[in-house]
């Protein structure tokens, strides 16, 4: 375990201080726009997010996510559209929403000449923070990434997972009410990812808001309340994984090895279990269902008996993101 | 910079963001001091530069070479060539190599830079310079040592321009003797009261007018000509220390001329133009005797062959005549009277190349440092992402920038600081002024020349584009500063642009404190335009910086 238990550590103070967005949203915007010359890299992009949401932005790479990321922090400033984070106007009051949120950049953004206790402390210092709160968090935050006993050994030195980890603890040690979070896990050992998405289910349990980028899809599903899914600069789902998964239009799909087939033999089938399409190719029978009912299984199985078809290995498997980002962007990931 | 309102809500830790804060200011100031302090390779050599860059200026300027090998051909071998060879070999500034009987001998040795120097000889040159007519010496310097040659050149300017005088000096004792000869022809015509038997006063004043009026005018020229060839040789250090005032014309007889604290190798060749402009002086003055007594023995001539016969207006003549004969004589006496100089040093005795070169060293020490060494401050910052970290923080651009820059200035100050002890040190550079001022005119000077490299790395995005556009600002400064090269020789144009560059009000005004012991107040029209120099730089890298990850 790479990082320690953080069950009282982070103490986010969302809680007592000045509400987010007066109707509950960390985020929101309408109609963000970025243009690189004559490259949409975001498309009229309108999104809420929800104040102590874990949201993740799922997308290949070059799909305006780090470019959405960047606009939300006020590192880049939009082309067109408007956003308010952390109840602020993005264009107005850049300083307070900078005060209020953390990022975690896809590049370390580290003094790599500095300590990890070094870095903490300047970077506290352009929060304005006071000494002696400063000091104690930053030794706190370095014991939670468990870089407590790396303290004095610079930054430059470290191992990328190491990095990472520091890179997570600055962009908390002002305590933020949102955090963003753009591709954290990516180029990280299995060890290390498994370590910050717990630390990330942590955090977003101590009551902040987090945005989550990735293009690993599993990732998205298991860690994300909701998702956005964003191809060429737009977004073209948002849900939770499940409503995600429905838009497919199905629950799960069965899938038999079957010795022989014709097309009676599958109607029959898609008509004894009521299944909205199927399909046959290499020797698998795939059908897929709305909803999987008790004893399916068996009638399927017993049905192929009496018509004397042999039954391979089957298998039910329910709907991936990965289908539903297929179907949505017709084409797979490029990485 | 322009979006963000100036905010004083609370933040939610208790932070405000103001456009100018003083304590991330220091913060900034005291990470780059920190990442600094963690680099020793980027340490030691950025304070052993300025160690470094005064005593190579100390030990390699301010003296003159001596004995540089020097060869001459001898074509005329007389009494005089001899005294000529003499004299160079005991010059301390020439160590004769070789005496040769033809030019080709010795521009063999010129060609293997076995001699940098050749002097030539010709035929005839004693006989010449005995009966007054042209006579030329040659010299030939091998040019590929510009420096040496340079010397070398003038030196034998001024070698010549001595022998022209002892050749002159030489004719006007003959011109005084026969000067006497018109004396007393005039005073014996005048007590013989006879016009028959006048030896012919017109006569005798006929030659003496020819032989001065031809002596003059070719002293005048060589006086003229001195005088201008040393003036621009010397241009350099003169004008560098701005030490002569102005050469007064001098009149006949006695002069001074006033120099302002020169260093010791420019008083000798000074003395020689105060000399020959003493000198033009008094043969001007005898030309305008000699006139007058040619008028006087005219009138006097045309007197007694009038009336035939003495009377007393030939003798009133005769008297006129014989007083400005006197008056040659005296003018001629004058000329060869060494005139007299006085060096007055308002600045404290001793100055050498070195303290009026310290200024401008010091000057072009900063400016380097901080149009070199600013790659990293916002480019490096912005390429290894580290930049962006501080853009996260509720921490406005211009605190950014200054709190940057505001490093790099007390760094500059520090290794200024550092190449005057070591002046001192080593070349017992004396300060006239108080070292607190100097501090403070570095300080101020140092925020403009990290500002220009400010504007680059904003301008920047990366530590190589950074190099390319400091090389662009910092070689055509670093030899418009005058440490290179002298302002003074440059074309007018470069020279105004030389003139209007911080570098050089900064030198200015260090030098100033240095040499004359001013104070503050006294220089506030440089401090004035270093202000608005600084102001402007900080404008330009808040208009150029950019927020933004791009």
């Amino acid at each position: 375990m790479l990082f320690h238990k953080i069950e009282y550590s982070i103490k986010c103070n969302t809680g007592r201080l000045m509400p987010e967005g007066k109707n509950g949203f960390a985020i929101e915007c309408k109609d963000l726009v970025r243009k690189f010359g004559t490259f949409t890299a975001v498309d009229s992009l309108t999104l809420q997010v929800k104040t102590g949401e874990l949201f993740g932005f799922l997308g290949p790479n070059g799909a305006g996510k780090t470019t959405t990321i960047n606009m939300l922090t006020t590192l880049l400033s939009p082309s067109s559209g408007i956003a308010r984070v952390a109840g602020f106007d993005l264009a107005t009051q850049a300083a307070l929403v900078r005060s209020r949120i953390g990022v975690v950049p896809q590049q370390f953004a580290l003094f790599e000449d500095l300590t990890p206790v070094e870095n903490l402390w300047y970077i506290g210092e352009l929060y304005e923070m006071g000494r002696g709160i400063l000091k104690m968090r930053a030794d706190e935050l370095l014991k939670i990434v468990t870089l407590y006993d790396k303290k004095d050994i610079k930054a430059g030195t470290f191992s990328g997972g190491m990095k990472q980890r520091l890179s997570v603890a600055a962009s908390l040690i002002h305590s933020p009410q949102i955090l963003f979070m753009d591709e954290p896990t990516t180029g990280l050992d299995p060890q290390s990812r498994l370590a910050l998405r717990e630390l990330t289910q942590k955090l977003n349990q101590n009551g902040i808001t987090i945005i989550y980028t990735t293009h690993d899809m599993e990732e998205a599903d298991k860690l994300c309340q909701r998702i956005g899914i964003m191809d060429k600069g737009k977004l073209v789902a948002v849900g939770t994984s499940e409503q995600l998964k429905s838009l497919q239009g199905h629950s799960h799909s069965i899938q038999l090895q079957i010795s022989r087939h014709d097309g009676k033999l599958v109607d029959e089938l898609k008509q004894l279990v009521g299944a909205v399409s199927a399909s046959y190719s290499g020797g698998t029978l795939e059908l897929r269902v709305k909803s999987l009912k008790h004893g399916t299984v068996h009638t399927l199985t017993s049905f192929l008996h009496r018509k004397g078809v042999d039954v391979g290995d089957f298998c039910i498997l329910e709907p991936t993101l990965e289908e539903v980002f297929i179907s949505l962007t017709k084409k797979d990931l490029r990485e | 910079m322009a979006t963000e309102k100036m905010q004083l809500t609370p933040m939610h830790n208790g932070a405000v963001e103001r456009p100018i804060d003083i304590r991330k200011i220091w913060a900034i100031a005291k990470k780059n001091w920190m990442v600094l302090k963690g680099d020793k390779i980027r340490l030691f050599p950025l304070f052993l530069f300025p160690i470094l860059m005064i005593v190579v200026f100390g030990f390699a300027s301010g003296n003159t070479p001596k004995h540089i090998p020097a060869g001459i051909v001898d074509y005329d071998n007389s009494e005089f060539s001899i005294m000529v060879r003499d004299e160079l070999a005991s010059m301390e500034l020439f160590s004769i190599k070789s005496v040769s009987g033809t030019q080709d001998e010795g521009r063999k040795l010129l060609d293997e830079g076995k001699i940098k120097v050749l002097f030539i000889l010709p035929e005839k040159l004693g006989e010449k310079v005995a009966s007054a007519s042209d006579a030329q010496i040659q010299v030939m310097v091998d040019e590929s040592d510009s420096s040496v040659a340079q010397i070398a050149k003038s030196s034998a300017q001024v070698f010549a321009s001595r022998l022209s005088s002892e050749a002159t000096d030489m004719r006007l004792r003959a011109i005084s003797e026969k000067s006497m000869k018109v004396q007393n022809d005039i005073a014996g015509a005048n007590s013989a009261n006879a016009p028959s038997s006048m030896p012919s006063p017109s006569s005798s004043a006929g030659v003496l007018m020819r032989d001065l009026a031809l002596t003059y005018s070719k002293s005048a020229n060589l006086v003229q000509s001195t005088i201008r060839e040393t003036k621009n040789s010397l241009g350099y250090l003169v004008d560098q220390n701005e030490a002569v005032e102005s050469f007064s014309p001098a009149s006949a007889g006695r002069a001074t001329i006033s120099l302002l604290a020169v260093g010791d190798q420019q008083q000798s060749a000074l003395q020689q133009i105060a000399v020959y402009s003493a000198l033009g002086g008094a043969q001007a003055q005898m030309f305008k005797d000699a006139q007058g007594i040619y008028a006087d023995a005219k009138k006097a001539q045309a007197q007694s062959d009038a009336q035939a016969k003495s009377s007393a207006i030939t003798a009133q003549f005769l008297s006129v005549a014989k007083t400005d004969a006197a008056s040659v004589s005296s003018g001629i006496s004058a000329a060869h009277t060494p005139i007299t100089l006085e060096v007055l040093e308002p600045y404290g005795y001793g100055r050498r190349g070195i303290d009026f070169l310290l200024a401008s060293i010091l000057a072009l020490t900063i400016f380097q440092g901080a149009t070199m060494g600013l790659g990293r401050a916002i480019a490096g910052e912005r390429k290894d992402g580290s930049l962006t970290r501080v853009f996260l923080t509720p921490t406005s651009n211009i605190t950014i920038i200054l709190g940057t820059q505001i490093f790099y200035m007390l760094l500059e100050t520090v290794r200024s600081t550092m190449l005057i002890l070591v002046a001192i040190a080593l070349f017992s550079v004396s300060i006239s002024g108080s070292m607190l001022d100097i501090i403070i005119i570095v300080a101020i000077f140092a925020m403009g020349a990290t500002g220009v490299g400010m504007v680059l790395s904003v301008l920047a995005k990366n530590q190589e584009q950074y190099m390319a556009l400091a090389m662009l600002v910092s070689m055509p400064i670093m030899f418009l500063s005058g440490v290179f090269f002298p302002i003074q020789t440059m074309p007018p144009a470069l020279q105004t642009v030389a003139q209007a560059l911080p570098v050089n009000y900064a030198a200015d005004a260090l030098r100033g404190i240095m040499v004359k012991g001013f104070t503050l107040s006294q220089l506030m029209p440089d401090i004035a335009a270093l202000l608005a120099f600084n102001a402007l730089t900080l404008v330009l890298s808040l208009l150029l910086f950019k927020r933004e990850l791009v």
